[in-house]
């Protein structure tokens, strides 16, 4: 159980979080405003390729949360006293990044199917997303199955560290083989995409993350108050 | 690309199925997360613990 002092900052902190809610969905709108009203169509792909604005931020969420989530995992390792604290943060990172590269996917679909002329392909991109997005869904498998308290974090642990092993496998996968998905637009030297372009998916990414940190914090909370309910009721029929 | 299907409108499907798959997960994600809090406090408060001590 938290201390009093401990308690008082977390409330502080949620809602401190849960009033940017609102700056940071209005701002995400005004991205979206921005990709859809503002910039021009594409020469090759037409209108279709404003989807680019909306498919980048959600997969590049779903590789900064899925990190995250190791990188809180990892942490567990080495600071044992705060194994819980961060076993939390990772939990709601991970969630992030399950419905992120389920985003991802869905969204790469929908943009596939008018310039591929498929809606799903056995692509090295496509299929290491869909790897990925499985372990993040073990994840929680593990977690449900799992009733000790202790062995469902240390499974928790093992299985973000291993979605975050995913991670560079999908980014380069692009480059590693022979790929229906285009590389890397704006990473690479010599990328095609033109500065308007680049500046509103930046605009797209920064509002993407922000309302995903409030998520995040928001998330966060519900998974601490659940384990202290659980917490709260196995000390009272222990009592 | 398909013309046939949608004439020469047919990007907007697309696009906006793109848009509004997510715009309606982040919704129903975060709406559901909100709830959650909500219940467990609730729950606390319910079962005698208060959630002002707890959260």
């Amino acid at each position: 159980m938290q201390t009093s002092q401990q308690q008082i900052e977390f409330k502080k902190s949620f809602q401190f979080w849960s009033k940017l809610l609102l700056p940071a969905v209005v701002l995400q709108l005004a991205g979206w405003g921005l990709a859809l009203f503002w910039i021009g169509s594409d020469k090759d792909q037409g209108d279709v390729f404003r989807i680019m604005f909306v498919h980048v931020p959600v997969a590049w969420c779903a590789f900064m949360w899925i990190i995250l989530a190791a990188v809180f995992a990892a942490a567990g390792f080495f600071k044992k006293t705060k194994f819980e604290h961060f076993d939390q943060s990772a939990h709601a990172a991970i969630d992030l990044g399950t419905l992120f590269a389920a985003l991802a996917l869905a969204t790469g679909s929908i943009w596939g199917r008018p310039t591929w002329g498929v809606w799903w392909d056995w692509d090295p991109r496509l299929t290491s997303t869909l790897v990925m997005f499985l372990v993040c869904c073990a994840y929680h498998v593990l977690r449900s199955f799992t009733p000790d308290i202790q062995a469902r974090r240390n499974a928790g642990q093992v299985t973000a560290l291993l979605a975050a092993v995913n991670v560079p496998i999908v980014y380069f996968s692009v480059n590693i083989w022979r790929s229906l998905h285009q590389p890397q637009t704006f990473v690479r030297k010599g990328g095609s995409a033109s500065a308007d372009v680049g500046l509103v998916l930046m605009a797209n990414l920064v509002a993407m993350i922000l309302f995903t940190l409030v998520i995040y914090k928001l998330r966060r909370a519900a998974i601490v108050a659940e384990e202290t309910l659980e917490a709260a009721r196995e000390g009272r029929t222990q009592s | 690309m398909n013309t046939s299907e949608f004439g020469n409108l047919s990007w907007v499907f697309y696009v906006v199925a793109a848009y509004a798959i997510v715009f309606l997960s982040l919704l129903i994600f975060t709406f559901a997360t909100w709830k959650r809090v909500a219940s467990v406090r609730q729950a606390l408060n319910e079962e005698g613990f208060s959630s002002e001590e707890t959260m």
